[in-house]
Order: C-alpha cells, then sequence, then structure tokens
C-alpha cells in the first residue's frame, strides 16, 4: 500500500510538472510580442516617418533556440531557428540582408535583471513590450540611417572611453552634472524663454566641457545620445502611456542622474529630442540623423 | 518516528546550528536595516521594495547552507559510531532507518529556516508590512521546498558515497542551485565546452533561486509560477525515493 | 540453534573469517576465543547480518530473537539509560505497556535502576552495562556479547559474568565474543579458538581436558604462559 502511494505521488508530481510546463515558445512572450504590436497606435502619434516595429523580425532567445516572429498576412508567423547569437540582453542585429531585434525571452530578462539589479520593480510583459520597441528604433536608424549613425563617431564606440576617460575627469564630470540638470529642467518647462535660458548656459558649459576632452570622447558621447537618446525616447514615450507615473518620476525625473558609463546620455539623449518636440513638434518628419539634436535646438531657439 | 525524533532532538542541541543561524540573523539584519552599505550608484538602499527580494535571497542562501550543514554527516556518523548495528539488528529497514533520519535533517532545517523568518517578520513590521504578514506563511514553505531539496539530496548521497566526498558534491550542488540563474546567464558568456557542460550541469541539477523567486513574487504580491515549483518538488520527490531506495552493504 | 558452516569473508585481499564452521546449541553458553583482529567480531557480525558473508551457509532457529551487545557501544548522549532503552524498544516496535514494564527490570539487572545521569557521562562499565541492558530487550533467546568485559575492572567483570550466567540458567542461548580467558573459564560451555581468520581447535568444558583452557589457547594460538 505504501509503495502505491509513493507511485502514485511520483506519478502526480510528474504529470504536473509536464502540463504546466512550456513548449516552444511561452505564451507570455506571445503576449508580450502581440502587445507591442498593438502599441504601434502610439508610435504613429511620435512622429517618426515610416517607423513600423512590424517591419523587423523578433527572434526570442529562451536559452535552447530562437523563435522568430515575423510579418504575415495572417498577422505573425512564429518559425523556431538554431540560436544565432547568444545574448545577455536584447539588441538590434544584422541577419542576412537585414536588421533584427534579438531578445532573451521575457523569463530570462527578468531573471537577469533581479540578478543584476537591487530594484525589485517587476520586469515584465510591459517592460519588455517597450524593451521590444527601443531596439525596433534601432532596426529603422540601421535600416535607414547607416551611413549617418557610422559618421557620428569616425573611432571605434567603446563603453571603457567614457568609463576611463570622461567619468575620471573630475571638471568634465561636474560641468556634465549641470548640464543634464539644464536639461531635465528644460524638459519640465513650458515657458520657451525659461527654455532658452537654460540652453544658453547649457552651450556655454557644453564648449567649456569640450575643451577638456578630446574628439574621440566628444564622438563617442554624441553618439550615445544621439542614437541611444532617440531609442530611449521612443521607450519612454511608449512606457508614459501604459506607466505615466513612472514616465514622470523614472525617465523625465532621471534626466538629471548621473551614472558612470554610457547610460546616462542615454536620459539627457532623450531629453534633447523632448526639447526639440517642444521647440518644433513636426521635427522628426524629416530627421536623418546626421546632426547633433543639440544643434537643432540652437537654430530653433536661433542661439 | 522514534529514530526521527531522537535524531532531531541530538540536532537541535547542536550548538553549531545556532552559531550558525546566528550569523545568519547577524547577515540578515546587515542587509535589512540602515547599518547595511548596499548602494547602487552611491544610492543607499533602504525601500522596503527593494530590500524585502535581496533579504530573501540571502535568506534562502542561508536557510540552503544550514540544511546542508544539519544533514551532511548525519548518515554517515551513524555508521562510523556504530549506531546502525544496534538498530540494523533490530529488522529496522534501510529504509525506514535512513527515511526517518533524513525527516530529522529537514526538521533541523525548517527550523534553522523559521530562526532566519524572524529577521523577515521583524522587518515587515517595522516597515508598516503588517497587513502582509501572512505572506510569510506561503514564502517560508516554498523555500522548505529548498531546505528539502538540499536535505534529501545530501542524504542521498552520504548513503553510498563517502562522507568527504558526498558532502564536496552536496555543497557544489547547492551552491550551483542558489547561484542558477546567474550561471544560467553565464553560459553564453563562457561558451565552448565550459558553456556546454554548464548547461547540462544546470539541467540536472535543481534551480533553488527559481523556487526563492517564486518565494519573492510571493512576498510581493506578484503571480507565481507553479511548474518551478512542482519540478522542485519533483526532485525532493526523486531524491527521498532514493533514500528509500538506496542502500549500503554493510552496517 | 545456529549453525555455521565454512564461512569465509575478506576485506579487500585480505582473508579476515577462513572457512570458520561450528554449531550452537540451545541453552549453550558458546565463546569466540582468540587474540584482537581474530576474526571474531567480523564472524558476529555475519551472523547478524550487519556484514555480508562471501561464502558459506549460516542458519538460524526460525522466528529466532537476537539481543545484541556490542564491543563499543554508543548511545544518544543527552538521553539517561531509561531514556535509552525506551529509544530501542521504540525502534523495535515494543507496545508502551510492555516497556513500562521491562525497562524497570532490565536496569535493575544490570545496576542502573536509580541512575538519572544522561549517557555522556557514563563511564566505561556503566555503558557496557547499558548495552547489555539493550541487548535483553524484547526477550531474546540468543544474546551475543561482544567483548563484555572490556574496559572494565576485576569486580566488574565478575558482576558481568555472574550475570551472564543467570541469563543462562533462565534458558538463555549465549555467544560471548572475548580474549579474556579467565571470564570464558568460568562460565562458558564451549567454544572455538581462531587466529587469523581461521578455527585452530574446539574447547569444550563438559569433555575431559588434559590442559587447562590457557594451555590449549597458547598451544594453539601462540604466544607464553605467565
Amino acid at each position: 500500500m505504501k509503495k502505491v502511494v509513493v507511485i502514485l505521488v511520483g506519478i502526480v508530481l510528474l504529470a504536473g510538472v509536464i502540463f504546466t510546463g512550456t513548449y516552444g515558445v511561452s505564451q507570455k512572450n506571445i503576449e508580450v510580442y502581440e502587445r507591442a504590436m498593438e502599441m504601434q497606435s502610439i508610435a504613429d502619434t511620435i512622429g517618426w516617418a515610416d517607423f513600423r516595429i512590424a517591419d523587423y523580425p523578433i527572434a526570442v532567445y529562451d536559452g535552447e533556440n530562437e523563435y522568430v516572429f515575423t510579418r504575415s498576412k495572417e498577422g505573425y508567423d512564429v518559425n523556431k531557428r538554431a540560436v544565432t547569437m547568444n545574448f545577455l540582453v536584447a539588441t538590434a542585429y544584422p541577419v542576412d540582408d537585414h536588421f533584427e531585434v534579438i531578445t532573451p525571452s521575457v523569463e530570462q530578462m527578468s531573471s537577469f535583471i533581479g540578478l543584476a539589479s537591487a530594484d525589485a520593480t517587476e520586469y515584465g510583459s510591459v517592460e519588455h513590450s517597450v524593451t521590444l520597441w527601443h531596439e525596433a528604433f534601432h532596426c529603422y536608424q540601421l535600416t535607414n540611417y547607416m551611413e549617418a549613425i557610422k559618421n557620428i563617431c569616425p573611432e571605434e564606440i567603446e563603453e571603457n572611453t567614457i568609463t576611463l576617460h570622461a567619468d575620471t575627469n573630475k571638471g568634465a564630470v561636474d560641468l556634465f552634472k549641470r548640464q543634464a540638470e539644464l536639461l531635465e529642467a528644460a524638459v519640465k518647462s513650458e515657458d520657451i524663454d525659461r527654455i532658452r535660458a537654460y540652453v544658453v548656459e547649457y552651450k556655454e558649459l557644453e564648449e567649456e566641457r569640450n575643451a577638456l576632452l578630446d574628439e574621440k570622447i566628444i564622438h563617442t558621447e554624441e553618439y550615445y545620445e544621439r542614437v541611444e537618446g532617440g531609442a530611449y525616447y521612443v521607450e519612454a514615450l511608449m512606457h508614459g502611456e501604459m506607466n505615466p507615473e513612472k514616465f514622470q518620476n523614472d525617465y523625465i525625473g532621471g534626466i538629471s542622474e548621473f551614472s558612470n558609463g554610457s547610460s546616462k546620455y542615454y536620459r539627457t539623449g532623450m531629453a534633447q529630442y523632448m526639447i526639440m518636440d517642444v521647440l518644433n513638434p513636426g521635427w522628426k518628419a524629416n530627421y536623418d540623423f546626421s546632426e547633433p539634436v543639440m544643434e537643432l535646438i540652437y537654430e530653433e531657439l536661433e542661439i | 518516528m522514534t529514530i526521527a525524533m531522537t535524531a532531531f532532538k541530538e540536532k537541535i542541541r547542536r550548538k553549531e546550528l545556532y552559531i550558525v543561524s546566528a550569523i545568519g540573523i547577524l547577515v540578515l539584519l546587515i542587509f535589512g536595516t540602515g547599518t547595511g552599505t548596499l548602494s547602487i550608484d552611491g544610492v543607499p538602499i533602504t525601500d522596503y521594495t527593494m530590500l524585502a527580494p535581496i533579504l530573501l535571497v540571502v535568506l534562502n542562501a542561508l536557510a540552503c547552507i544550514l540544511a546542508f550543514i544539519t544533514s551532511f554527516s548525519t548518515i554517515p556518523n551513524e555508521y562510523e559510531r556504530r549506531t546502525s548495528h544496534l538498530v540494523w539488528i533490530r529488522n529496522v529497514s534501510q529504509a525506514r532507518y535512513h527515511g526517518e533520519l533524513t525527516l530529522a535533517n529537514i526538521l533541523a532545517g525548517l527550523v534553522s529556516e523559521a530562526i532566519l523568518f524572524v529577521v523577515l517578520f521583524i522587518f515587515m513590521l517595522t516597515n508598516g508590512r503588517v497587513a502582509e504578514l501572512w505572506r510569510l506563511i506561503p514564502v517560508y514553505l516554498i523555500i522548505a521546498i529548498n531546505v528539502v531539496i538540499v536535505s534529501t539530496l545530501t542524504g542521498m548521497l552520504s548513503i553510498v558515497i563517502p562522507k568527504t566526498f558526498a558532502a564536496s558534491i552536496s555543497v557544489v550542488a547547492t551552491l550551483v542551485g542558489i547561484f542558477h540563474g546567474l550561471l544560467y546567464l553565464l553560459k553564453d558568456v563562457i561558451g565552448g565546452f565550459g558553456g556546454m557542460l554548464v548547461k547540462y550541469v544546470l539541467k540536472i541539477l535543481p534551480d533553488l533561486h527559481s523556487i526563492q523567486s517564486q518565494a519573492g513574487n510571493v512576498l510581493c504580491g506578484r503571480d507565481f509560477d507553479i511548474h518551478t515549483i512542482l519540478v522542485g518538488l519533483l526532485f525532493a520527490y526523486i531524491f527521498t525515493v532514493l533514500i528509500l531506495v538506496l542502500k549500503r552493504k554493510e552496517a | 540453534m545456529i549453525v555455521c558452516k565454512n564461512l569465509k569473508k575478506s576485506y579487500k585481499e585480505k582473508c579476515v573469517v577462513n572457512d570458520l564452521s561450528f554449531e550452537i546449541k540451545e541453552g549453550e553458553i558458546f565463546a569466540f576465543l582468540g587474540s584482537n583482529g581474530a576474526g571474531k567480531t567480523t564472524t558476529i557480525k555475519m551472523i547478524l547480518g550487519l556484514v555480508k558473508k562471501d561464502a558459506g551457509e549460516i542458519e538460524l532457529a526460525e522466528g529466532i530473537n537476537i539481543g545484541y551487545s556490542p564491543e563499543t557501544p554508543y548511545f544518544p548522549p543527552f538521553l539517561t539509560a531509561y531514556e535509552s532503552l525506551e529509544y530501542y524498544a521504540g525502534i523495535q516496535r515494543m507496545p508502551k505497556e510492555e516497556r513500562r514494564k521491562e525497562i524497570p527490570l532490565l536496569l535493575e539487572t544490570v545496576g542502573l535502576e536509580n541512575n538519572k545521569t544522561k549517557v555522556k557521562h557514563f563511564s566505561k562499565g556503566m555503558l557496557q552495562r547499558l548495552a547489555l541492558a539493550q541487548s535483553l530487550l524484547g526477550d531474546p533467546k540468543l544474546l551475543i556479547l561482544d567483548e563484555p568485559t572490556a574496559g572494565l575492572d576485576a569486580l566488574g567483570r565478575l558482576e558481568m559474568m555472574q550475570l551472564i550466567g543467570r541469563l543462562r540458567d533462565k534458558g538463555m542461548t549465549i555467544l560471548i565474543n572475548s580474549h579474556i580467558l579467565a571470564d570464558i573459564e568460568r562460565i562458558c560451555d564451549k567454544g572455538i579458538i581462531i587466529k587469523n581468520g581461521v578455527q585452530m581447535g574446539t574447547w569444550n568444558r563438559g569433555e575431559e581436558n588434559e590442559k587447562s583452557l590457557e594451555e590449549l589457547f597458547l598451544e594453539m594460538v601462540g604466544g607464553e604462559k605467565e
């Protein structure tokens, strides 16, 4: 009798494991993709010419295989393929003749963020959908404006350039912090005159700061602000539609937050895009990433 | 249950259990109070929603380590000091003998876990989370799955493998389980044969980290993944069955 | 009661029991005699099933209840004598009523009846007595005692052997493993002499012996008479 009970318990447990398991791409990742597609209506209001997430395949890596979501007549198809590249984070990556978003599954991303950060804020379906938009925007940039992007920084783009050189230059760091504060103030302001005053001071500091840094650092910073800043801007607006509180607290409230490495330029770059939206709402329709956004701001304000 | 209860009473009389639990409490208190030095980019972490999951990660690691400490020598010691002789001759099956000793290990591990949970209880109280204290019950039970996994794995190995090897394999398995998430991500970074080896080791060893993550989800009021918990229970079941099935040739 | 034929046991490449054969009849006190390392304890363990024999046969009387007192007994150190016997009685699933009657009697038999000390404070002699007491739980028909007087002083040894004699008088069959010849000669009926796992000879109190047990032992095992 005891043996029968033991065996039964094992069978029940095994059945439970089998029936609750996920085979193929998980439902959660399907939901993420579908939500991301639904967010196109938000993206259409942002103003980038012909930017559609559905134009770019999205490959979800679950640790074993990739599941590629591609647009089809019926909506979308999901096809399994061997792993292209093992990434710990989502990225835009060239595959054959096009760019794709390649991302770990939402479960893996959640696990990684839980390990890498003490922030217990849930990383779930909403956050991952927004991440897909961030990377899809990179696909858009690389597909349509590759040459302009390459020209931003003729030198090799390395994170070390920032962490070992820009972040260790105390004078440059202090000036950057003040510049970021000015950008945040400008984003939060609705008064054009005030915005102008902030931008004037910003420009003075920019000249002073550029004198302290060599060209490679300046170009690298510009690359991050223009390219990553743009994607972060898209991400912020998409996320903001679903979570206005997070938009204000984390995205807007975080512009002046200093951190070592390149992530601070995502925020300042985003701020530049947002300031430009106030000065010239339709500017993105013709923007080709060939000029710094700050230069466009100076032109608008005739500084 | 005579063997289990006597072995359990012997364990809870051991000073090591309380010394390690006290060290565990100290570690948890350091993390859980303002005296802790946790910070991100120079900003100290004091917020409950950020600290609670960290506390749970530390608590889980400590509970698993304590489960290992209370388990690794139990069965080997019985055979070394020949207590087993007076048990075997009484027609007690090895299944019953090893099973009851393992039960004592599990109970001692659960007592240690409960001691550590006092810190989490106080932490929630001092952070005004009185209405959520009830969550500690399911969270305790979920972490208890890890305690049972470590106890049964350690006990199972110690039946058939010499004590030192069994302890070494158990401690490695426990640490791999605690850091399963990190290792899973790193396997892609390592690449090549090393990456493959890590991948297969991770497949066969229990994922204590994922189970603890589910406890974290319950603690923070989020949805949890039943599949992960069932997999943990299945591992515990397999190790328990092996304890009942594996036999020593001689007392 | 027990019939053993051609018992063999080796550890790695060393043969520790080599072709032992003997028979123990009901009501006898039977002895294994030999120096340390002769193979006596290993033979006992084979009879008890604690160790697997490599060859040979062991026939035990059907349904026999065996009590065993090991050479170096270990008891949970935080228990008293009473609690220790409770523990072993619990393991062998003795009904509580029976335990309540039997345990005080056993403690009285071995002289530990008023002892409230925890086992961790017991002397060697007290441990030996407790070991004997636990071996008597459940009224076994066959008692196996491994070096029951080891570590005891002269008085302790005398008392132990007298106790064993009383048990035999109650009809118990007893197998004693010892290297103390004086004790064996005092109480045992017969025995076998073992050296390096080999049966060198037998000894029987009932038979007319020209030589003493000591002389017989020295002849078979070697060494000098004191």
